[in-house]
């Protein structure tokens, strides 16, 4: 099935899209949420939004400057009554353009890419 | 996403059973054998699919077992594709969020 794809072009060096994915606080500036990313394969990676809902997975595969991928799942409460999400896999590739940078980003299920 | 959801991508994720869910929506409620005719396939194969597509929710099979009809059940899908538009709304603006960020430092 097709999943879609986000893309927009930004007005800067890929080095420049890249420094905000891989700081945590810049990371936190743009999803508007308490962010921690460690960059390297297998690194913690959290998200803490405003409405208390935690996003916690770790990274699968990064190469500076071109792509970044990661895979997590939502965490609802905590203790007895907590839930927790399915797991889904967040792609993020950088391509110079002219002018800029393509952003790209997928997110799709676990769940569709364990067979597919 | 829900488990029940995970179920559903888990199940769209074969070539074979988003046929069978094609076939099904275009030739109704529609028996082992008639889903079996022109797939190159096995009748237990088929069946297998079959069973992985109504645990998801997205295939009923009605009637005693000889003859039993497999139709349709849209409501699970309706719900997955809500999932994907849900998620894709979030990105859309992260994304408007980063170009705003990074283009105004």
């Amino acid at each position: 099935m097709d999943i879609e794809t986000h893309e927009e072009t930004i007005e800067a060096a890929p080095e420049d899209v890249w420094g905000f994915m891989v700081d945590p606080g810049a990371l936190s500036a743009w999803f508007g949420a308490d962010a921690w990313l460690e960059p390297r394969p297998g690194g913690a990676v959290r998200f803490r939004f405003t409405d208390g809902i935690e996003r916690r997975g770790s990274v699968e595969e990064i190469t500076p400057f071109r792509e970044l991928r990661w895979r997590w799942r939502e965490h609802r409460g905590a203790g007895f009554g907590s839930t927790i999400g399915d797991a889904s896999s967040v792609t993020i590739e950088l391509t110079r353009v002219a002018g800029g940078t393509r952003v790209r980003i997928t997110e799709r299920p676990a769940a569709a890419l364990a067979t597919a | 996403m829900t488990s029940d959801q995970d179920a559903v991508f888990q199940a769209l994720a074969d070539p074979t059973r988003r046929r069978l869910l094609r076939t099904l929506s275009m030739a109704g409620p529609s028996t082992l054998t008639e889903l079996t005719a022109g797939v190159p396939m096995s009748r237990q194969a088929v069946s297998k699919h079959l069973a992985l597509l109504q645990d998801a929710g997205l295939v009923v099979g009605r009637g005693e077992v000889r003859g039993r009809r497999y139709e349709l059940s849209p409501a699970p899908l309706a719900d997955a594709m809500g999932w994907i538009a849900d998620v894709g709304a979030d990105w859309d603006e992260r994304l408007a969020r980063l170009k705003l960020h990074v283009e105004s430092r």
